[in-house]
């Protein structure tokens, strides 16, 4: 195997598989980053066999091959390299790959790649094509709410379903519940649970560019992500997600609206008042003005009003500031609608200017 | 080829296995016991191979998998091993297993846990496996492999359907060593009664290389003069060769259960030490069956002892001195 490449180019597909490859595994090889060349092609993959990540690039293949290096050291290498061509050689009877960049010649030790997990998407299942940026919007709307820590369940995933018209994605942890959708025309009918965490990588690599069509499909139990540059092949979680709809309150005693930088600064000096659990925020609504209080008896108390617009009766309820800070970092509209039930019943929140980016919110009982 | 060896008469398990397979009725949890070296892991890794194996035709969509290859390698991303991280299974090894069963198989078939040195489980982290064993979501079997059932939690051996390892009949091990090591027919005898039916030991004891250190143990108990000296020299070697004592207190234990034996008149052919037989004729009237029993008694405390971090050259130094003058295991034995 040998080719030249760019630093930037080679750096920016490690970059995008860095995450996906196996920190300590079982299967020793994919603790590794498996190179291709083959027709003026570089394929870099990592892989941890729950999530594997491919990227592409172009580059001068003087002879085609592939083989494994150790990405502990392989990438910060390159990292470290100047900027310009590196020539990459495999030394066959050392089983050593030469790297020259600059004035600086590296050798590092190869594993076989003939060893490495196979990747072969020829035999997906095409569901729907979706716009990079859009799909980025709407994971970045609902991951967050995604369960974290303990459990195994499908609350670690998020769900992603999709019918003729539209598309939609779900992520709750049973205090909260996020939902999201988009038009979108001819898809398929389907039903994922996508680990949470694959979703989050997908975030990180996915372009900003508003031109870029991405390609979502199935191949076996596993889901693939096709970018222009670079496939995401995920497992899928088991399990049936529960209905969702049910939890989505259909009414509310009360709506407001309020801007959403303002209720967002507020409420981030209400979180800070948790040194002994979670900072709650009590929402007082009588004649137009939001009342927000919350308190810790270590710390103290907070208290300010926001004037918002408002319809209905009186309102009072307590909520986790946090949940609701997260759910405001992500909104792109300028205000927020809020609808409200006395009691404890859930709170619903929603962008002012949409009906589909839609978020539940349990109430907390308070003294 | 070497996988059925490993198998030598446990055979009639893997087929109940396979069999359960054939008829669809495979159980989420199996508990595989057996001494060390008995085959629990080759039992293991045989039946996961035929769950892949026994992948009806019209699946055959992922074929493409070279599934032996990669269960063989150790990379089959639908198999999970895991084995103690030096002394014990701790719970963030079981949480891993949990977290990877529930994900979706990656072939689309069986998702396979092997669980091995199952009774180093943490107490935590074998009352969180219960959950997975009970009900483990899609089709998925997990196989505990411990040396005896009794050193697991009752709640965890109630979950699981249990296959006991049966030693291997004695003679069967020696004709395979012969045939597979060309070992000679008394050598292959003696090894098979050392490795107490246990397929895996009897190798281990002619590729490690062990078998040498019988000659030097039998050597001091045959010798007339100086046995004290003879004692303290082996002691001295073994110190210098951990990975021998096991071996070596083993040879000791098995003489002196051959020695109750002849005393008592039994069947030749159940001896470990045929090919000492004079000796042993002769030793057999020296002391009696309780001095014997203290000794064997002894032998197991001692390796226990050193297996617990006792300073090894002493607890040997001690144990071949009181050998030596056998009448003190009885004195030992009465006071405890």
């Amino acid at each position: 195997m040998q080719f030249t490449v760019m630093q930037d180019d080679l750096l920016r597909c490690l970059q995008m598989v860095e995450k996906a490859v196996a920190v300590r595994d079982t299967a020793p090889i994919l603790t590794g980053v498996y190179l291709e060349c083959q027709n003026g092609r570089l394929t870099v993959r990592g892989s941890d066999s729950e999530l594997t990540i491919e990227a592409y690039c172009s580059v001068e293949v003087v002879q085609e091959g592939n083989l494994v290096l150790e990405a502990k050291f392989f990438i910060p290498l390159i990292r470290r390299l100047p900027a310009g061509e590196v020539t990459v050689k495999l030394r066959p009877e050392q089983q050593m790959l030469e790297i020259n960049a600059g004035s600086g010649s590296f050798q590092l030790m190869i594993m076989s790649g003939e060893e490495y997990p196979e990747l072969d998407i020829a035999g997906r299942e095409p569901l729907v094509n979706i716009s990079s940026p859009l799909l980025a919007k709407m994971i970045r709307q609902t991951v967050y709410a995604t369960e974290k820590d303990s459990g195994h369940s499908a609350f670690t995933g998020l769900l992603m379903e999709g019918t003729s018209e539209e598309i939609r994605l779900v992520a709750t942890d049973s205090s909260r519940l996020c939902f999201n959708r988009q038009q979108l025309p001819h898809g398929s009918e389907f039903d994922i649970i996508v680990p949470a965490r694959t979703c989050t990588e997908l975030l990180r690599i996915l372009p900003s560019d508003d031109e870029s069509l991405l390609e979502i499909s199935l191949l076996g139990n596993q889901v693939v992500f096709t970018l222009e540059d670079a496939v995401v092949v995920s497992r899928l979680l088991e399990g049936k997600y529960p209905d969702y709809n049910r939890v989505i309150p259909k009414s509310g005693d009360v709506e407001i609206t309020a801007p959403c930088q303002e209720l967002r600064a507020a409420l981030g000096r209400a979180n800070l008042m948790g040194k002994r659990g979670p900072a709650i925020v009590t929402f007082d609504l009588a004649d137009g003005v939001l009342n927000l209080r919350s308190q810790d008896p270590d710390l103290g108390e907070s208290e300010e009003t926001l004037v918002v617009e408002h319809v209905g009766e009186e309102v009072k309820s307590s909520f986790q500031a946090r949940f609701i800070l997260e759910m405001l970092r992500t909104v792109e509209s300028e205000k927020v609608t809020i609808r409200l039930t006395n009691g404890l019943n859930p709170g619903i929140m929603r962008p002012a200017d949409s009906e589909d980016y839609l978020y539940v919110i349990m109430p907390v009982r308070t003294v | 080829m070497k996988e059925v060896n490993d198998l030598m008469g446990q055979e009639a398990l893997l087929d109940r296995l396979r069999h359960a397979i054939k008829v669809n009725k495979v159980a989420h949890a199996y508990l595989i016991t057996g001494e060390a070296g008995s085959g629990k892991r080759a039992l293991a890794r045989a039946f996961t191979e035929a769950l892949f194996c026994e992948i009806e035709p019209e699946s055959e969509k992922q074929g493409q998998m070279d599934h032996l290859r990669l269960i063989e390698t150790g990379n089959h991303p639908d198999v999970a091993i895991v084995e103690p991280e030096g002394a014990r299974i701790r719970i963030d090894q079981i949480r891993g297993l949990q977290d990877k069963f529930a994900l979706r198989s990656y072939a689309g078939y069986w998702k396979v846990g092997i669980i091995a040195g199952a009774e180093t489980m943490t107490a935590a982290a074998a009352n969180s496996l219960l959950k997975l064993l009970e009900e483990p979501s899609g089709k998925a079997v997990i196989m505990l492999l411990a040396e005896s059932q009794s050193q697991l939690l009752p709640t965890i051996v109630s979950r699981c359907q249990i296959i006991a390892l049966k030693p291997v009949p004695k003679k069967q091990i020696a004709v395979y060593l012969q045939k597979e090591y060309g070992v000679s027919v008394d050598a292959a005898l003696v090894i098979a009664g050392l490795a107490d039916g246990a397929l895996g030991r009897a190798r281990e004891i002619i590729e490690g290389d062990l078998f040498q250190w019988r000659e030097k143990a039998l050597a001091v108990i045959a010798a007339k003069r100086a046995q004290g000296l003879m004692a303290l020299d082996l002691a001295r070697s073994l110190d210098a060769e951990p990975g021998a004592i096991e071996f070596t207190l083993h040879v000791f234990a098995t003489w002196f259960r051959d020695l109750m034996l002849v005393a008592k008149g039994c069947d030749q052919d159940l001896l470990v030490h045929q090919d000492y037989l004079p000796e042993l004729l002769a030793g057999s009237s020296d002391y009696n069956v309780l001095e014997y029993q203290g000794a064997i008694r002894e032998i197991k405390d001692t390796l226990r002892a050193i297996n617990e971090n006792a300073n090894r050259r002493l607890a040997l130094d001690a144990l071949f001195y009181q050998m030596v003058d056998l009448s003190s295991f009885s004195k030992v034995s009465e006071v405890k």
